[in-house]
Formats: structure tokens, sequence, C-alpha cells
């Protein structure tokens, strides 16, 4: 299928079992943080470059899914008026993601 | 300055305080001395004064030759003799005595000559007298080889490496492969291969960069140490004379010769002679990874070590050149630039333009440790078309330095990284205000994202940036304001932090290392650090590790 889109490729990974979108990821899809974010105005994923001032056609919702994974066991530790719980929470998290820009001074050397 | 106080400061110091000169007098004459001025050595256009004293010593009376400098008493006075029967801490050319391992660290102006040669010379002549043992109790462990005391005055030096000097004992001449590197106007010659007479290598192991040029000269062993009646003319004749096929006429030939290359130690010393109708000679010096480590033995375990450091430009740079003084044994340099003229006010000098940086920082490092292994990596990481093979690398390496100052390549080296090579992040503020060194795998089981999420809730500190537009080179990409110097600050603690990482230490230095050299309104302050560990954010959605601290520590 040599005019197949790519991004096919990452919606049969991400469908397996273990490559499902995280918990936390957006309604869309899409993981947020940089990647994502809005650049000169419009969404970094867009390629209408002929209107650059609006948002982007909406996607396939699994178009940025990111294709790796890396399951994460970890216990909190609860304490309530009764008792206390250790809880084991486990999530998928995409290896891609990444927490949203700050105003950090930009680095040089 | 008046005319007056500038005359007086020209005067000879016994003129100018001639309570001094008679204070000398008279304590050596309590002392049992006789003194005299040598007629014609007391110079005022010089400042140099010449005494004679008679020292007394048991059964006899010790000649000694005192030449007070100009700059007297700031500096000690030089004390000489020809008394032949001192052997040791006296210099067999100049007849100087080594009355104070370091004449003008210890010498003080508030001492006479008398105390001088009160308190030092019966040690001297002890220490010549004594047996070993005892000797030992009363001077500094130097080895008094000939090097110690002949010099030529000239730029040439010769090297040889202590570790590749042994050779068999009937090879008595042959042909040394030496390595030449000579930047400005001096030379260095060092001594690799040896071979015998026929062509084959006995020993010795050849220097690779920054010696470009190796030549072929001929060697031959004397065996005996060097006397007072050698002179340079005498051992290239004795050189011609025996290796008459070998020896040019105008050529250099090298001598290996009996000396004490240790405390007390006898061994093997290297000269060269130069040739010609004036032949001249250069004594050699020790020098090699073994010699260098000696002087910094904190650092040894760097000889072993493998660090990948991706930017060499004013941290990388410095960084790198660090490392290589401080004897690290392999460096991968990762860099897709070429040195540009307009940027060496902070990185490598103007020689160097046009040359990959990587290439450029390379010579930097060979220069301050021959003997390094250096790879080279001239790719921008993360640029469409360029070729490189850090992904593979990086696990093969001990350490990885990201000296980029470029985010997108900080996070993704931090995820490549990850789980099991320790990586570095040594980053400068705009202006060079300050900045920061963070260490994964972190003492508080953060990783890169807790890092900026960190930063974006102010839980970790910020570093004083300029608010400075950036300083622009026409319409190519723009650089920034800040100086060498202070960004060395940053790039030198990056180092110590690495080096002290190589060991296995984690618990020496926090996560996050914080400099600030100026207060957030811009005002300079002295280089003040703060250093916090890296928790896990409770934003984080990244895997984490367990804390490399233990209990005790997070405690």
């Amino acid at each position: 299928m040599p005019d197949e889109e790519p991004t096919t490729a990452a919606h049969t990974e991400a469908t397996q079992p273990d490559a499902s979108p995280a918990p936390h990821a957006a309604d869309d899809g899409r993981p947020p943080g940089p990647a994502t974010e809005a650049v000169h105005g419009h969404p970094a994923d867009t390629d209408d470059a002929s209107n650059p001032g609006t948002p982007a056609s909406p996607e396939p919702a699994d178009a940025l899914v990111p294709t790796g994974v890396r399951r994460i066991e970890r216990t909190v530790h609860r304490r309530t008026t009764i008792e206390d719980v250790d809880e084991t929470v486990v999530e998928d998290v995409p290896l891609t993601w990444a927490p949203p820009a700050s105003a950090y001074p930009k680095p040089v050397g | 300055m008046g005319e007056s106080t500038a005359a007086a400061r020209n005067a000879p110091w016994w003129l100018t305080d001639p309570g001094r000169w008679a204070a000398e007098k008279a304590a050596l004459r309590a002392a049992g001395a006789t003194v005299r001025r040598l007629p014609g050595t007391s110079n005022p256009t010089t400042g140099v004064m010449q005494v004679s004293v008679g020292w007394p010593e048991v059964g006899r009376r010790l000649r000694l030759r005192v030449t007070f400098p100009p700059e007297y008493p700031w500096f000690p006075p030089e004390v000489t003799t020809d008394d032949t029967s001192i052997r040791r801490h006296h210099n067999p050319k100049s007849g100087a005595l080594c009355l104070l391992a370091d004449p003008d660290a210890m010498w003080h102006p508030g001492t006479l000559l008398a105390d001088l040669l009160t308190a030092q010379l019966p040690r001297l002549l002890a220490a010549n007298e004594l047996p070993l043992v005892d000797a030992a109790a009363l001077e500094h462990h130097e080895a008094e080889g000939a090097r110690t005391f002949v010099g030529t005055g000239q730029p040439v030096s010769l090297l040889v490496d202590p570790d590749h000097s042994s050779l068999p004992t009937q090879t008595t001449s042959g042909w040394v492969h030496v390595g030449l590197h000579g930047p400005y106007d001096n030379l260095m010659i060092a001594v690799g291969r040896i071979a015998d007479e026929s062509g084959m290598c006995v020993a010795g192991q050849d220097w690779g960069p920054p010696f470009g040029q190796h030549q072929w000269l001929p060697w031959l062993r004397l065996d005996r140490s060097l006397t007072s009646a050698d002179t340079p003319a005498r051992l290239w004749d004795h050189a011609r004379t025996t290796l008459p096929d070998m020896a040019r006429k105008d050529g250099i030939v090298l001598l290996r010769f009996r000396d004490e290359i240790g405390y007390r130690t006898d061994g093997w010393a290297w000269l060269a002679i130069y040739g010609g109708t004036a032949p001249t000679w250069i004594l050699a010096e020790p020098a090699g990874p073994r010699t260098w480590a000696a002087r910094i033995p904190e650092y040894t375990h760097l000889a072993r070590a493998h660090i990948v450091l991706i930017g060499t430009g004013s941290l990388g740079a410095t960084i790198a050149t660090a490392l290589a003084c401080a004897g690290l044994g392999e460096l991968t340099l990762v860099d897709g630039d070429r040195v540009r003229a307009a940027t060496i006010c902070r990185q490598t000098p103007l020689s160097t333009t046009g040359l990959p940086k990587t290439a450029a920082v390379a010579h930097a490092c060979y220069d301050h440790q021959p003997g390094i292994v250096i790879h080279e990596v001239r790719a921008q990481i993360g640029a469409v078309g360029e070729a490189h093979d850090l992904a593979a690398t990086i696990p093969a390496s001990d350490l990885v330095i990201d000296a980029a100052a470029n985010p997108a390549l900080s996070r993704w080296l931090a995820t490549t990284c990850e789980p099991d090579t320790d990586l570095i992040t040594a980053a400068g503020t705009w202006g060079a205000w300050g900045g920061s060194i963070v260490t994964y795998p972190t003492r508080g089981g953060g990783c890169w994202a807790c890092l900026e999420l960190h930063r974006a809730d102010h839980t970790l500190p910020w570093p004083p940036a300029s608010p400075e537009p950036a300083a622009t080179d026409g319409c190519s990409a723009p650089t920034f304001p800040g100086a060498h110097h202070d960004l060395a600050d940053l790039a030198h603690h990056a180092v110590r932090v690495a080096a002290t990482r190589l060991t296995g230490d984690t618990a020496t230095w926090a996560d996050v290392t914080t400099l600030s050299l100026r207060t957030p309104d811009g005002q300079r302050i002295p280089p003040t650090w703060s250093a916090d560990d890296l928790p896990v954010h409770p934003a984080c959605r990244r895997p984490h590790r367990d804390s490399l601290l233990t209990p005790a520590q997070s405690a």
C-alpha cells in the first residue's frame, strides 16, 4: 500500500494492549507539552499553510499517539482519618510525554 | 614619585640601609665568622654585593662566597662554595648551596645571613655525611639529577616518559624514534620507540598528537654519571667517535647516562646534544601520564574513563581541556559547528578559525595531555540529514556531559542516557550571569521533566539572566553577551562533578547546582552556589527510578 498514510502504522501499534493512550492524555489523543503547543498562532501539527491564522482541521484522534509507552507501578501511601492505605497505581506513560514549557531562562554555552 | 624617592629606590641596599649591613657584619662576627667585601664586587649600578665569609665548622673554616641580590633583604642571598667534599644540595656547576628548599618562600627579610648559615648549614653538611636513614629527616625528598643543575636557556625541551625507559642491558646504542612538536619558537623532542643498531625496537612507545612529525636519531649509552668535567663539546666528540656512521656532523645525538632519577635513587636519564661548531646539550625532563598523574593523584581514575561531551563552545571547550588536563583517557567530542573568528573571545583561539570545533578542541586537549584518545562526531544532533551513532556510543561510555545549551537536545540526551549512563547537563544563562549543572540519575529520584516542572513552579532556583538583547552580527543566528571567564566557573564545576561521579560517588554533589554571578537586577556578586536535590514532581508522568540516596542520606 504505497499511498498509505504513515499515521496508520502508529495507529496500529497504539491499539495494541500495552500501547493504549495514557489516562492523562488530552481528550483529542495528543500528549500534552511543547510538541503540540501552538507556534506562531497555529497548532504545530497543521499543514494548512494557506490559512496559518486558523486552527488546523481536526485530525484522527490517534494521529499523534506515541508509539512507545512505559508501564509504571507505584505505591501511593494514603492516610485517612480511619487508616493508612498503600495503594498500587499502574499507569502506561508515553515515552514522549513532556511537561509544558515555562519561562525558564534560555540556556547558553 | 619625587626625584629623591626614585633616586633612593635606585641606590643599592647597603647605602639606603647602612644599618642592615652593619647588623650583618656584627652577626657574622658574633658567630665566629670572618667577613670581607670582595674588591670590585659591590656594584652600586647593579645593586649586587659579594662578600667572602669564613664560616667556622668543626676542625675547619668553610670558605663561602655570598652574593646579595639588588632586592636584598626581600630576597635571600646566594651562598656558594668551591668545597667539592659537599656533594648533595650543592650545584656542581655554579657551586651554589641549597640552604632553603624554596628560598623565596622560606626566606624572611628579617633574617640575617648569619642566622641563615647558623640554622641551615649544619643541616646541609649533616645530610651529606650521615647515613641515609638519618639524612632523610633533614632534607626534602627530591631527586638531585643532573638536570637540576644544567639549563641551556634555550626553548628546546627533551621529554622522556619514565615508564618507557627500561632497555635491555646488552643494547648500548641504536636509534630512537622521536616526536617533534614546536608550535611557536620552541621545540619539544619526545623520546618514543627505541631501537638497537640493527633497527629492531627494544623499548618505548611513540608519542601521538600533538607530536605531528617523527624522526629517527642515533643514541648512545654512557655507563657513568655526568661530572663537572663533562661539556657538550666533549660529549659530542665522544658520540661522534663512538658512532662515526650514525652521528651526522651537525645533527643530534641522544645520550643515556646514569643519574639520580628519584630521591637518592639511581637510574637512567637522557640528554640530547646538538652538534655543529658549538655543540650544546638539553637534559631530558621526565614527562608522561604517570608524571602528570602524580601531581593530581585524586584524578588517576580518569585515565580509565570515557566521556562523551556534546557541545564544544565556551562551556564545552573549557570542560574538554580541563578533563584532558586532569588525565581523562578517552573523550568523544560532538559538535557540528566550525570555529568562527567572531567568537574567539570565549572559545578556542584565532589559529583554529575555520576548523570544525571538535578538531579545534581536540588539538587543545592533545596539547594538554598527549596520549588522550579522542573521537570526533562532527554532527548537529537532531538536525535532519546529520549522520551520527550517538545512541550506540552513549551506552558504551562512562559519562555524558551536555554542554550544548539546547533544551531539545538536553531532553533527548536525558532520555537516551536513561537508565544506566550518567549525564551532566551544564548551561549558562544570558549574559553569563549564572547557570546550572544538573546530574542524572538524580539523588532525589526526579527526571528531566521533573526538573522543568520544578523550575516552572519555582520550587528549584532560577539562576539570574541578563534581560539585554542578543548580541548579533549581521543576519546570522544571534549569539549572547557573556565572558569566557564567567562561564568557566560553571565549566570547571562540571568537571569537578564529573570526576567525582566517575568514582561511583553519587552522594557528594546535589542534583542541581545553581550558580549566581549577579543579583537578579544585575549587580555583580561573588560567585554564589546553591545546591538542591531533584525530587519527583507530582505532576510528572514519566517513569522514575528509585532515589540514589540511602534513607540515612535522605534524612
